[in-house]
């Protein structure tokens, strides 16, 4: 075998590890993208549970309009679900009812707006957030209280 | 063709051969970890189709037009959930929900979760690897104890359940080995209609 034809070998196995590594880097990058959606499936949950709580207790005349804002004007907490921390972030703002929040937090205004921003770190990725500062996940509630 | 020729073809035949099987196998694995992480998308998306319907069809309807001397819990247990409430506004009597998980069925490869309104099966089976857990807690958010939730009494002061909830789906097996397809969630549901009797 000729040096010529070792080095086209040669070439051929580089050139087809490369393709190899570059199908796989694309499915590690689906799978975590894949895994990422249960964590973030879950944290939809804890989501939609911290609303429906405020939601419940507040039809249920268990606390009222203002304990709701004050509870949770500024509230971090976290939750251990299957063997994952979750923090949760609560921002309770007056908004108008559209949710705009041009409202000083000392005007008491009759809609409030409860934002929750989850983010937890599993072992497969970087942190990962449910809802940012930004971008929460939010509802808005009226004073029905007067 | 000289033995020098003739052994550059079997060496030629040989790496060419090697070659083909490394090209096989990498094939064969990335279609299993493809097709694994298809089932993987699918069963998240069965997970959260299955955890809607029981929230917004059947969750949703504990105590629903039970008046509040009647303890709309009926039974609540680890693994099964029985309740009263109304389908539609209308009807003139509640009906009788049943979120049931039987025994292990060894051709399923899991638990089979029902649920039934007056006897009659209306969703399931789903096959679940492990068993569901359903916990209770009362207005304060204090859980309840399962001695306790024999009593109507203290079944009458459940407001909330959290429900663990798992599916999983065949994987695809290769070299003997089998990756885990499951998706695992917590749920949770406040039942309006009981925090009403609060106010």
């Amino acid at each position: 075998m000729g040096n010529g034809q070792m080095l086209q070998i040669l070439l051929a196995l580089i050139l087809f590890s490369t393709t190899l590594i570059t199908i796989y880097n694309g499915l590690y990058d689906q799978a975590e993208f894949v895994y990422r959606g249960l964590y973030y499936s879950q944290g939809q949950k804890i989501a939609e549970k911290c609303i429906m709580k405020i939601e419940a207790e507040l039809i249920g005349q268990v606390t009222d309009y203002l304990t709701v804002y004050n509870d949770y004007h500024d509230s971090l907490f976290t939750m251990d679900i299957s063997n994952e921390t979750y923090n949760v972030h609560m921002t309770s703002v007056f908004c108008d009812s559209t949710g705009t929040t041009t409202y000083p937090d000392s005007t008491y205004y009759p809609y409030q707006k409860i934002g929750v921003a989850i983010w937890c770190k599993p072992n497969i990725t970087d942190t990962l957030y449910i809802g940012t500062a930004a971008q929460q996940i939010s509802e808005v509630f009226k004073d029905v209280s007067f | 063709m000289g033995t020098t020729g003739m052994l550059e073809a079997i060496g030629a035949l040989i790496i060419g051969g090697i070659f083909m099987v490394m090209m096989f196998n990498a094939y064969h694995n990335v279609n299993v970890a493809a097709s694994n992480i298809t089932q993987q998308i699918s069963i998240n998306a069965i997970t959260e189709s299955v955890c809607s319907m029981l929230d917004s069809l059947y969750l949703s309807k504990v105590g629903a037009g039970v008046d509040s001397s009647t303890v709309a819990i009926t039974k609540a247990w680890i693994r099964d959930f029985k309740f009263l409430g109304k389908i539609n506004p209308t009807d003139p009597t509640p009906s009788e929900f049943y979120i049931d998980q039987g025994s292990y069925d060894s051709d399923q490869g899991g638990y089979p979760l029902r649920v039934k309104i007056d006897g009659t099966t209306v969703a399931g089976p789903f096959y679940m690897p492990t068993q569901i857990v359903f916990r209770y807690f009362d207005v304060q958010e204090n859980e309840k104890n399962w001695a306790e939730l024999l009593f109507s009494s203290q079944r009458d002061l459940v407001r909330s359940v959290r429900i663990d909830f798992e599916l999983f789906a065949d994987p695809v097996e290769f070299e003997g080995q089998k990756a885990e397809i499951k998706q695992r969630i917590i749920f949770w549901k406040y039942f309006k209609n009981l925090y009403l009797r609060e106010s």
